[in-house]
């Protein structure tokens, strides 16, 4: 027997017709009205993320991008709420690559992926190439420029640093200062020391005592042999953080060697030796929170370079986690002490006492 | 078949094979790796192929001890002295050590004099387990045999090379520690040969890293990010490096306090050479430390140190930071005729050069040279100076790879790193060639050792390169160039000289041309070259004149040496001698 459409009859093929009809409208009903649920979703999405609630926002961002992985839109609330609600960069990395693959011709992802490659501590290689995209999209985004050419310094292409840096010079608006001393940085490193002091005597004719300026200058000075010039212009230095004074004692100290001062050479590189002993005692204390030695040895370096204050916070995270230790707590006291603070010193020794 | 039928399926097949030829571009690919194209430095891993099959032995833990993150050296010996380098490998071995397991022993490979060596390990005596870490080569008796002085961590081993005609070449090794009175109960590191007190014997310095209990693990985490990582040297306790004078008789005086190399405070040490550096005509000591300042000690004469290396400029790094000084290398790098100095350093910090300007005084250029740069987003270690193209420059080879097996997710590098080839242009400038100067300078590995040596006497220097749990790399030069080469092996008179000629200064000229090189102790990370001077000339076809001051403080002037020849300058022989040996 054949079966076939002249096989139904009209009440049949009418009712068919119905059939595909209903279904049809019923699948059209359930297709728009899911795209309309899922767009509220998104638009919910978005809306929390734009009205600042991030921790909210994620999850919904998240899995809206399950079904719409290269939704720029989504990708760069996404972004932004991790970034507001503390996600780790490592965390964010991903989608900061994919919304800079969703959104090449906007600068915005590749900023943010050079934002996130800096937190993560990447490889300056790697946060070359968004710089260059940013540059390549704005030219005239010389913020960005003058990160490209701190990184070409740090990978050593000082040809690059020097153009980008006077291409700064030729646009304002970031002071030309801050650009000079960085192009005069760039000379120093591939060893032109005579442009480098050219760029730093201008900017130190404006403002005599420009600290970046100043710091250069004495070890170009130095770098140049003209060791007096250098002992004379770094003594005139006054560190901000512990980078510089690292760098003001190592240039003071080669410097006072090469004329003759060996004495109080001696007591710079000292005083050097101190710091740096310091700084990783801090690092080592840090990296082993419940090691008592080491906690004691951070806190007497740092009190031995005149930084009570750093060193009591060691001594009270460490006495937080632990509870009361009698060593530790006598060098608490000293801490309140150096810091003028002699009530809190006595009542950290009466605390002491009271240990059995 | 019908005839229509035929050419219907040539024509699809036809049709598929210029489809297929179409997208896939051509013919299948030449597999043969590709060669070298004249002029182009070039290296090939060959150990495979030479018959080494050393593989270092990885002690990791998931607890990241630091014990772990060392790796260990590699050695150039010619150890039957019968003018080919045999390779030698130290190993790490497990903690406790392993004994009777012959993949965990050092390795010995007597080379073949056609390119491929022999694995005589047993055979000399050197099946030695333990947690090997450096090694040292030098003929401490001056009876024209090497020795050789291995590091472990918790120890060292002197292996006295005595005669046995049942051996391969007719030689072994006796360890001989505890008759010479050598002892360091500590962790012992690098390790160099060099005559200090101009008796003619060779005296043995020896860097400490860190104190250490194998027993109750010291572990660390990054405190940002919660990770285990191995632990900066600097949060452990220190002891000093050593000094063992050569007293004459077969022993050796711990001369550690009295030299003055004690009384410095105790630093994490893991490079050291020995050279003269001012000029003076005694060798001086310079030592480098992971996180610590590095140390010179100059030499006062009488076994009387000096530590002066932060006002000599040679303690920190650029800008005053602490070095992670792990390999050290001594040589003329900018034509000064002054010993320039060379130190690997960690990630984000660059490799350091300071250039020698005479009377102690050294000026960083780390930067301008061209080797800072490229070395920042490396952790470096093995180094070696060579001459890879022949072209009277000075080249630096690095062995490169992480601590931290975590190193991505830490320090956004890899664990395993590329090695890197610096070419010279013998002014202080140099540049990266690494890319192009083959494949294995391309493939990422932990490398620890470095050494060079030209194994196969094709008047090329070759390299080989220890790694973390991987096997031997032997860096054959396949480099093609025109430009000539002479090879100097300089043996002191063995009296008031070493035999080694351990701090000897050369001086060659030829067209118009002069470079200095020095005969030094110790180089590297954990490791040592081949002693023989291989020098490029150019297209020189002879060196017009060789000055050498030998140890003793004899001057000796040799003429006229033709190019692409061994010579043996010997003290007293006021004429050079060749060598005969069959290169490849």
């Amino acid at each position: 027997m054949a079966i076939g459409p002249t096989s139904f009859g009209r009440p049949g093929r009418r009712a068919l017709v119905a059939a595909v009809v209903l279904t049809g409208v019923g699948g059209g009903y359930y297709y728009l009205s899911r795209v309309a649920t899922l767009s509220d979703e998104r638009r919910h999405a978005l809306a929390l993320a734009e009205d600042g609630h991030p921790q909210q926002a994620v999850p919904l961002l998240l899995g809206c991008l399950i079904r719409a992985p290269d939704d720029p839109d989504l990708l760069r609330a996404l972004v932004k709420g991790m970034t507001r609600a503390g996600a780790q960069p490592e965390e964010i990395e991903p989608y900061t690559d994919r919304w800079c693959r969703a959104q090449p011709h906007d600068p915005e992802p590749f900023l943010s992926q050079l934002d996130v490659r800096q937190r993560l501590h990447r490889p300056a290689e790697d946060l070359i190439r968004p710089a260059e995209q940013v540059l390549a999209i704005v030219p005239d985004d010389q913020k960005t420029r003058l990160r490209l050419a701190g990184l070409y310094f740090l990978v050593g292409r000082y040809n690059d640093t020097v153009r980008e840096c006077n291409r700064l010079l030729e646009a304002p608006p970031i002071p030309p200062a801050e650009i000079r001393v960085a192009l005069a940085r760039a000379e120093a490193a591939r060893g032109n020391p005579v442009e480098a002091g050219v760029l730093l005597d201008r900017v130190l004719g404006e403002t005599a005592d420009q600290p970046d300026a100043l710091l250069l200058r004495g070890i170009v000075y130095q770098q140049a042999g003209e060791y007096p010039r250098a002992v004379d212009t770094l003594r005139r230095v006054r560190p901000r953080n512990t980078d510089e004074r690292v760098l003001l004692l190592h240039h003071l100290g080669q410097a006072l060697t090469r004329t003759g001062h060996p004495d109080e050479a001696k007591t710079v590189f000292d005083q050097l030796t101190l710091v740096q002993r310091a700084t990783y005692a801090l690092g080592d204390a840090r990296q082993r929170p419940s090691d008592r030695g080491l906690q004691l040895r951070a806190a007497e370096t740092l009190l031995a370079i005149g930084e009570p204050d750093e060193a009591r916070r060691v001594l009270e995270s460490f006495l937080n986690r632990t509870g009361p230790d009698r060593a530790v707590l006598s060098l608490l006291a000293e801490c309140h002490d150096r810091l003028g603070r002699p009530d809190l010193a006595r009542a950290v020794r009466t605390r002491t006492a009271q240990i059995p | 078949m019908g005839k229509a039928t035929i050419g219907l399926v040539v024509l699809v097949v036809a049709s598929v094979g210029g489809w297929y030829l179409l997208h896939s571009g051509g013919p299948a690919p030449d597999p043969s790796p590709p060669g070298p194209p004249h002029g182009t430095v070039w290296f090939e891993d060959v150990a495979e192929a030479a018959g080494v099959d050393f593989r270092h032995f990885d002690p990791a833990t998931p607890q990241h001890l630091i014990t772990e993150t060392m790796g260990s050296g590699v050695g150039w010996i010619d150890y039957d002295a019968d003018g080919w380098p045999d390779l030698f490998h130290v190993q790490d071995g497990p903690l406790p050590p392993a004994p009777g397991d012959p993949s965990k022993t050092h390795k010995l490979y007597r080379n073949n004099r056609d390119g491929t060596f022999t694995d005589v390990t047993a055979r000399v005596g050197l099946d030695k387990a333990g947690f090997g870490m450096g090694c040292a080569v030098g003929d401490y008796d001056n009876d024209g045999f090497d020795d050789l002085v291995v590091t472990y961590l918790g120890g060292v081993s002197l292996f006295h090379n005595v005669a046995d005609r049942t051996a391969p070449g007719g030689r072994r090794f006796k360890d001989v520690t505890d008759a010479a009175k050598l002892s360091n109960p500590h962790w012992g590191t690098s390790c160099a040969w060099a005559d200090l007190d101009g008796d003619g014997l060779l005296d043995l310095y020896l860097c400490n890293y860190v104190e250490i209990d194998p027993t109750n693990p010291f572990t660390c985490k990054d405190p940002a990010k919660g990770l285990p990582i191995s632990c900066n040297p600097t949060a452990y306790p220190h002891v000093v490096h050593r000094l063992f004078r050569n007293t004459g008789d077969g022993s050796f005086t711990d001369v550690t306090q009295s030299s003055g190399v004690g009384s410095v405070t105790a630093e994490a040490g893991l490079g050291v050479v020995i050279l003269d550096l001012d000029g003076d005509g005694k060798p001086d000591i310079y030592a480098v430390n992971d996180l610590g300042p590095a140390y010179l000690f100059h030499n006062l004469g009488g076994m009387r140190f000096e530590e002066v290396a932060l006002p000599a400029g040679v303690a920190l790094g650029p800008g005053g930071e602490r070095m992670a000084g792990m390999g050290v290398e001594a040589a003329d790098l900018d034509g000064s005729g002054r010993p320039s100095l060379f130190v690997t350093n960690f990630q984000r910090l660059p490799n350091v050069l300071f250039l020698n300007r005479g009377n102690l005084r050294f000026d960083d250029a780390s930067y301008p040279s061209g080797l800072g740069g490229p070395s920042v987003d490396r952790l470096k270690f093995g180094v070696c100076a060579l001459d890879s193209d022949l072209d009277g420059n000075v080249d630096l080879a690095v062995a490169n790879g992480h601590v931290n097996r975590a190193a991505r997710q830490a320090s956004g590098v890899s664990y395993a790193q590329e090695a890197q080839l610096f070419l010279g242009n013998g002014a202080g400038k140099f540049r990266d060639a690494s890319e192009t100067a083959g494949a294995d300078f391309l493939k990422p590995r932990v490398g620890r050792g470095l050494a060079r040596a030209d194994y196969d006497h094709d008047g090329l220097p070759d390299l080989v390169l220890s790694a973390v749990g991987e096997p031997a790399v032997l860096l054959h030069n396949r480099t093609t160039t025109h430009n000539g080469w002479v090879s100097l092996e300089l043996v002191g008179d063995g009296k008031k000289s070493n035999r080694n000629a351990v701090g000897a200064v050369v001086r060659v000229e030829w067209g118009g041309k002069s470079r200095h090189h020095c005969v030094i102790g110790g180089g590297s990370y954990l490791s040592a070259n081949d002693r023989r001077l291989l020098l490029g000339l150019g297209e020189a076809p002879k060196l017009d004149a060789v000055t050498v001051r030998w140890p003793s403080g004899k001057v000796q002037v040799f003429r006229d040496l033709p190019a692409r020849t061994r010579w043996r300058l010997t003290e007293g022989v006021a004429t050079a001698e060749t060598v005969n040996l069959p290169g490849r």
